[in-house]
């Protein structure tokens, strides 16, 4: 039954049934067959989504939105590029440091990546770096926003996996991090040998504007983490404030937002985060044929047959990610293989942050690659290039990426010092 | 007949669009106030979290139909693509069936859910638990309604070449 309940699921996406919905068929397809009450349908859908931790997602993606429209962005790139704007490749530099900044206040990916990319990528093609490496580096880029907090996709992950929401936004800054640097490595490397050029050296006077106009959306990841980590506020709480904050800033001392903008803006709110409730709230009713159907015990069974150590196990594991993540969209992995994935993880005793992180680790390459790289695909779009050009540039970050994830999956202290510290 | 019909639908997505908005508002301010009353005025609300909560379902309901009619949700387009036409058009009509049946589905289990509900409280606002599924009932209607437009859209293949990533 569980293997017609996958066919049935991947044949209907295949066919551009709306993931959500795909879900929600094969499950009504299950409950129709086994003779259970149609209604479960409806109590598991509304039951999933009536819930306090996802309530952080709309608040956060609202944040975001405010920030974008409040003129944040462009001090962000202002700060990025007084800093290391000078250097050969500086536009490229510039680039990743200001979607890591970005991220730390927007938290999705493609927002992120959408945002940054409309000023980045022209400004880069301006200075003769090809369209496609600039689509290839602000794809990459544009995930940072998945692993640096506050991240929508960690929000998901651990509402969904039962795994400390807090634990997870914090393990994942030091991936990010080192994500980040890499990229930055890899884009300078590309930069030097194709000559691309090197921007102004900001003036001391500039340096310190660009640095004290940042001062107060700098502030905001501080009280968001702050105020979790120092456990005053739940995450929830957390999101609320932020949003307030973004409103404070961009409504009253930047006097970018407007009362009559409240409309179009509500509208991007709910075009980023209705279709993530949607899919959390169906597959709420997935998890519960999944628990039913005891799929978790099956795999473990397997799992145990044909790898005896945790290592191993993560490794087959990651193999399967990559392989799903370059065709499936990053929030419907989550919430169809974590229910799956996480008894058996604990069958192994890994630490569920360590796993956390490293999915998600795994899915920023997945956003990145050929034939559905999302974030890759929203890049190429700004960027006016073909997406068979941007998939050839991509792969030295690729690369990068990849060591990032090897790395997190071998020193699961990468993912889990930082929340032991403070959690 | 058609004029009419187009004229109702557009106040229709406008009603929505509004009550969504107005929504994410309220859910952001009774949260805001269930910070201030917590911290700040030292007595916690009881009805914040609960209210917050039910409009979150309705926000996700409502928002979904709004989100189905303009093709937000997300879809892989990639493989249907590559079918020659007729292929293409049948995958439509499946799909759009497919979404039918689950939303006439899901409203169907929701006014079930909301009659047997009806009888209890939610403790901190002290309205019938109905309420929850009334979200999700109104929400269904207007997803089969868009899921109804969307089978005679693709039966009739006319803006069949309209898609979103």
């Amino acid at each position: 039954m569980s293997i017609v309940l996958f066919v049935l699921l991947l044949g209907l996406i295949v066919i551009n049934v709306p993931i959500a919905f795909a879900i929600g068929f094969a499950c009504l397809s299950y409950v129709l067959v086994k003779d259970i009450n149609v209604a479960l349908v409806a109590q598991r859908a509304a039951t999933g989504i009536y819930s306090y931790p996802f309530l952080a997602l709309p608040m956060f993606v609202f944040a975001g939105v405010l920030m974008e429209h409040g003129g944040i962005t462009q001090r962000m790139m202002r700060l990025a590029n007084a800093v290391i704007g000078h250097i050969s490749g500086g536009l490229a530099a510039v680039t990743v440091a200001g979607s890591a900044l970005f991220g730390a206040l927007s938290g999705s990916a493609i927002g992120d990546t959408a945002a940054i990319g409309s000023i980045m990528i022209p400004a880069m093609k301006a200075k003769r770096y090809a369209a496609g490496f600039a689509a290839a580096l602000q794809g990459c880029s544009g995930v940072l926003a998945s692993l640096i907090p506050p991240s929508l996709t960690m929000v998901i992950l651990g509402a969904t996996g039962n795994i400390s929401i807090a634990g997870l936004l914090v393990g994942g800054l030091v991936p990010g991090l080192l994500m980040a640097f890499l990229l930055i490595m890899v884009s300078l490397l590309i930069s030097r040998r194709r000559g691309y050029g090197k921007g102004e050296r900001a003036t001391w006077r500039e340096f310190v504007a660009a640095v004290s106009d940042s001062v107060l959306p700098l502030l905001l990841p501080v009280i968001i983490l702050g105020g979790i980590l120092g456990g005053i506020v739940t995450v929830t709480e957390a999101a609320v404030l932020a949003v307030v904050y973004a409103f404070f800033l961009s409504a009253v001392v930047y006097r970018e937002v407007k009362l009559t903008d409240l409309p179009e803006i509500s509208m991007q709110v709910l075009r980023i985060a209705v279709p993530v409730q949607l899919i959390v709230a169906i597959s709420h009713l997935f998890a519960w044929i999944v628990t039913t159907e005891q799929i978790p015990q099956q795999l473990t069974a397997f799992f145990a047959a044909v790898a005896p150590d945790p290592l191993t196990f993560l490794i087959m594991l990651n193999f399967l990610l990559l392989l799903l993540g370059t065709f499936m969209e990053s929030n419907a992995l989550i919430i169809i293989l974590i229910p799956i994935l996480m008894p058996v993880v604990q069958q192994y005793g890994i630490d569920p942050l360590h796993f956390g992180v490293m999915f998600v680790v795994n899915l920023c390459i997945g956003a990145n690659t050929p034939p559905l790289g999302v974030t890759l695909m929203t890049a190429a779009k700004i960027a006016e290039v073909r997406f068979a050009e941007a998939s050839r540039a991509v792969l030295p970050f690729l690369a990068a990426m990849i060591v990032v994830l090897i790395l997190t999956i071998l020193f699961p202290q990468l993912s889990t010092f930082l929340p032991s510290l403070f959690l | 007949m058609t004029q009419a019909l187009h004229a109702a639908k557009r106040l229709l997505v406008k009603i929505v669009q509004w009550l969504l908005m107005l929504m994410l508002l309220a859910t952001t301010g009774v949260m805001f106030a269930q910070v201030v009353w917590r911290y700040l005025l030292q007595s916690p609300l009881v009805w914040s979290e609960e209210l917050a909560l039910l409009l979150m379902v309705w926000m996700t309901f409502l928002g979904s139909a709004l989100m189905l009619e303009r093709k937000e949700h997300v879809a892989i387009d990639l493989f249907v693509e590559w079918l020659p036409p007729a292929l293409n058009r049948l995958a439509q009509i499946v799909g759009a069936l497919v979404v039918l049946a689950f939303n006439c589905a899901l409203t169907y289990g929701a006014f079930v859910i909301a009659e047997t509900a009806s009888e209890s409280i939610m403790p901190g606002l002290k309205i019938s638990s109905a309420w929850q599924y009334i979200g999700v009932l109104i929400g269904g209607g207007l997803l089969v309604l868009v899921s109804v437009e969307a089978l005679v859209g693709a039966v009739r293949g006319g803006a069949a070449a309209e898609k979103h990533a």
